[in-house]
């Protein structure tokens, strides 16, 4: 059986459980969740993953320091078809000639914005060829008395993630968003070095635009964001 | 859609109309019109004409294309003295992304049967793709770099006197300052140095395949059947994030001072402000940070050339032709309705063109007028050309840059695969070497105009005159 520790400095369970489901090459879909303790401390859950049962064990793991806990050395055979809880995205073909860009669709702005990371991320390297191996805390601050719109949060976040991967070659697999409040974002960023040898390299991005930005909250509650990049 | 107006074989006005402030002009003729016409980048140009203290027209070169804010192809100068402004997007993201050629001594057939072999050596030699590319202790000093540009590297062995004399500004924006280049720039710039990057960029070995004009060709240092090295890249992340940094500052700056965007990355601000001041002067510190990355990156192709072909590097007798921005605003000094008048010019995706007889160009090129180079798709041809006295009258001096693109990365990839590309190519006679086979896709050539069409507009107008053809033997790609 299988146990995994993650790192659960208030992160939302939503996303505590999809990285540690992923983690365990584990389908969320399949997954069943009990006991769940208030503040998100202590989390247990059986996901019934492709290979039958296995435990995710809650942590207490000091952010600033290495993730200490994978189930083993060998990553999770995670493919495009891992139903995601929370934060769902598609890659977004648009008729410009120019551009590549994406929608997420989410059940809360936090998921919205880890799910554009990943999303991100993905046009760089195609996710799949990461491991998970390492994580860096990636995010924003708001100054107190800023009035920071959802899409300018969005833009600001998307160019810290960016910042992360082409200014330190970081490939990212799996993001986990830490906080989404007035005082800013924070998240983590999971994943290793780039390695041009074994991963497969999409392309580098230059930038975050505005062209096209948006970002709303549905009547149903949801959310949805369009972003699109230079290339 | 918007109505054009014909002016003759190769004009056509957009009149000015709602919040225009001056008419639009296209370049392009029947056949680039009907890939112009339904394209947003028309809508462009008439944003860009809204602009506070444009003056002259917006313009728009035949390889025009849909960009962020301003169209890529498009020209446009402003007037401090009339509330003119500077926008980000106006320059694009990758500040001076441009090109440079140099004219060698070798022959077709010196590359023409190692093409291969020389191919891997240059993919070897210059980094490409997503990431860094190799650090070279002689231009460990970045801030000398922001501050000088390729000027900076003379004396290094990497870059000599006669070479920057041949680079736009003699390979050194005025006015850069490297304290605006902020951290965040500074990372991603930082070992990046000496790379092409991805996307669009390359590196190509051409023959000249055909020379137009002998006398301007000689000049340049070209002769039919040599080999020319030609490099396409800017100022990598470093650039990217100065853009990126800055407009949100600009968003601000514009909304303060009341001006209405038709389009968010039209952000800009007065030229006289404090914000404008800042973005030129780290605009022109990315340019700079361009200029020596061009130059270190022919520095090692050549190295590498010549290795791969057994000789020394002076044997190749490889000279500089020229080097120039593709995406810049600057000050210079032009006539509109006759007038002197120091205006801040943006070019977009089009090169600076400058005719006969003036001053800034270097003293062999003078009575020529500038080279321009105009790359075509990678497995065409590509064109220099010099540039004329029609530039100076209608253009602000500035030309074309590429062919333009004609489909999106998205379908280019649907054509076909990066393995296939490459098969073509090398049935072509060219030897292709590329960072990643999916943006090989991308640049496909099917996914580009033909210049040839591009090139015979600008000739047509009297904004450049065709010198020579080149051909492509090896391609090394991000």
């Amino acid at each position: 059986m299988a146990e995994v520790a993650l790192i659960a400095n208030g992160c939302s369970r939503e996303a505590w459980l999809r990285y540690g489901a992923d983690a365990l090459g584990a389908d969320l879909e399949t997954t069943e969740v009990f006991e769940l303790a208030a503040g998100g401390e202590a989390v247990n859950a059986t996901p019934r993953g492709n290979d039958g049962e296995a435990r995710l064990r809650p942590p207490h793991l000091d952010r600033a320091g290495p993730l200490r806990a994978y189930p083993s050395a060998t990553p999770p055979a995670a493919s495009s078809a891992t139903r995601r809880l929370g934060a769902s995205f598609e890659t977004h073909e648009t008729d410009h000639t120019a551009d590549e860009g994406f929608v997420v669709t989410a059940r809360s702005r936090s998921d919205l914005l880890c799910g554009a990371a990943e999303a991100l991320a993905a046009l760089m390297v195609d996710p799949p060829s990461i491991e998970l191996r390492e994580e860096r805390v990636c995010g924003i601050k708001v100054e107190a008395a800023e009035l920071v719109p959802d899409d300018e949060r969005l833009f600001r976040w998307l160019s810290e993630v960016l910042y992360l991967m082409d200014a330190h070659r970081f490939a990212i697999r799996r993001v986990v968003l830490l906080r989404d409040d007035e005082d800013g974002v924070e998240g983590l960023a999971c994943g290793e070095p780039l390695d041009m040898d074994r991963h497969a390299v999409r392309g580098a991005i230059k930038a975050i635009t505005y062209h096209g930005m948006e970002i709303e909250r549905r009547d149903d509650g949801a959310w949805r964001a369009q972003v699109v990049v230079d290339v | 859609m918007m109505q054009l107006e014909r002016l003759d074989e190769v004009r056509w006005r957009l009149p000015r109309h709602g919040a225009m402030r001056v008419d639009g002009m296209i370049y392009a003729d029947d056949v680039l019109m009907t890939h112009i016409r339904n394209d947003p980048c028309v809508q462009q140009v008439a944003n860009v004409a809204t602009l506070p203290g444009i003056v002259g027209h917006a313009l728009a070169m035949p390889d025009i294309h849909w960009g962020y804010g301003f169209p890529i192809g498009g020209v446009a100068a402003f007037d401090p003295d009339q509330g003119g402004v500077v926008s980000p997007g106006g320059v694009g993201y990758d500040i001076n992304c441009g090109v440079r050629l140099h004219a060698t001594h070798l022959e077709r057939e010196h590359v023409k049967k190692d093409r291969d072999r020389i191919a891997d050596a240059l993919a070897r030699a210059v980094p490409a793709g997503v990431g860094v590319g190799k650090p070279d202790a002689r231009v460990a000093d970045l801030d000398a770099i922001l501050a000088e540009g390729a000027r900076g590297l003379v004396g290094t062995g990497i870059v000599t006197q006669a070479d920057v004399d041949s680079i736009e500004e003699g390979g050194r924006i005025p006015g850069a300052v490297p304290e605006y280049v902020g951290d965040r720039a500074r990372q991603r710039g930082h070992g990046q140095i000496g790379s092409l990057g991805s996307g669009n960029h390359f590196l190509e070995l051409d023959v000249i395949a055909e020379v137009y004009d002998t006398e301007a060709a000689a000049r340049f240092g070209l002769m039919e059947g040599g080999i020319t090295l030609l490099v396409h890249s800017g100022s990598r992340g470093l650039g990217h994030q100065v853009c990126e940094d800055m407009l949100g500052v600009m968003l601000r700056a514009a909304a303060a001072v009341g001006i209405t965007l038709p389009d968010k990355q039209l952000a800009c601000a007065p030229l006289y402000s404090a914000e404008a001041k800042r973005y030129l002067g780290a605009m022109a510190a990315a340019a700079n940070f361009a200029f020596a990355n061009r130059s270190l990156i022919a520095h090692r192709a050549l190295n590498a050339l010549a290795a791969a072909t057994g000789r020394k590097k002076e044997d190749l007798k490889a000279r500089l032709v020229y080097d120039v921005c593709h995406n810049i605003a600057k000050y210079e000094e032009h006539h509109v309705d006759g007038r002197p008048m120091r205006v801040c010019v943006h070019r977009k995706g089009a090169t600076r063109a400058f005719g006969p007889g003036h001053a800034s160009l270097p003293a062999n090129y003078r009575q020529i007028g500038q080279p321009v180079i105009i790359p075509g798709d990678m497995g065409r041809y590509s064109y220099v050309l010099c540039g004329q006295q029609g530039a100076m009258d209608e253009t602000f001096g500035s030309a074309c840059h590429g062919a333009g693109r004609l489909l999106a990365r998205n379908r280019a990839k649907k054509l076909a695969s990066g393995k296939e590309v490459q098969k073509r190519m090398a049935g072509r006679g060219i030897a292709l070497r590329a960072a990643s086979m999916s943006s090989v896709s991308e640049e496909a050539p099917e996914a580009y105009k033909d210049v040839a069409d591009v090139v015979g507009v600008v000739e047509k107008a009297g904004i450049a005159r065709r010198v020579a053809r080149l051909e492509p033997l090896v391609v090394v790609k991000g």
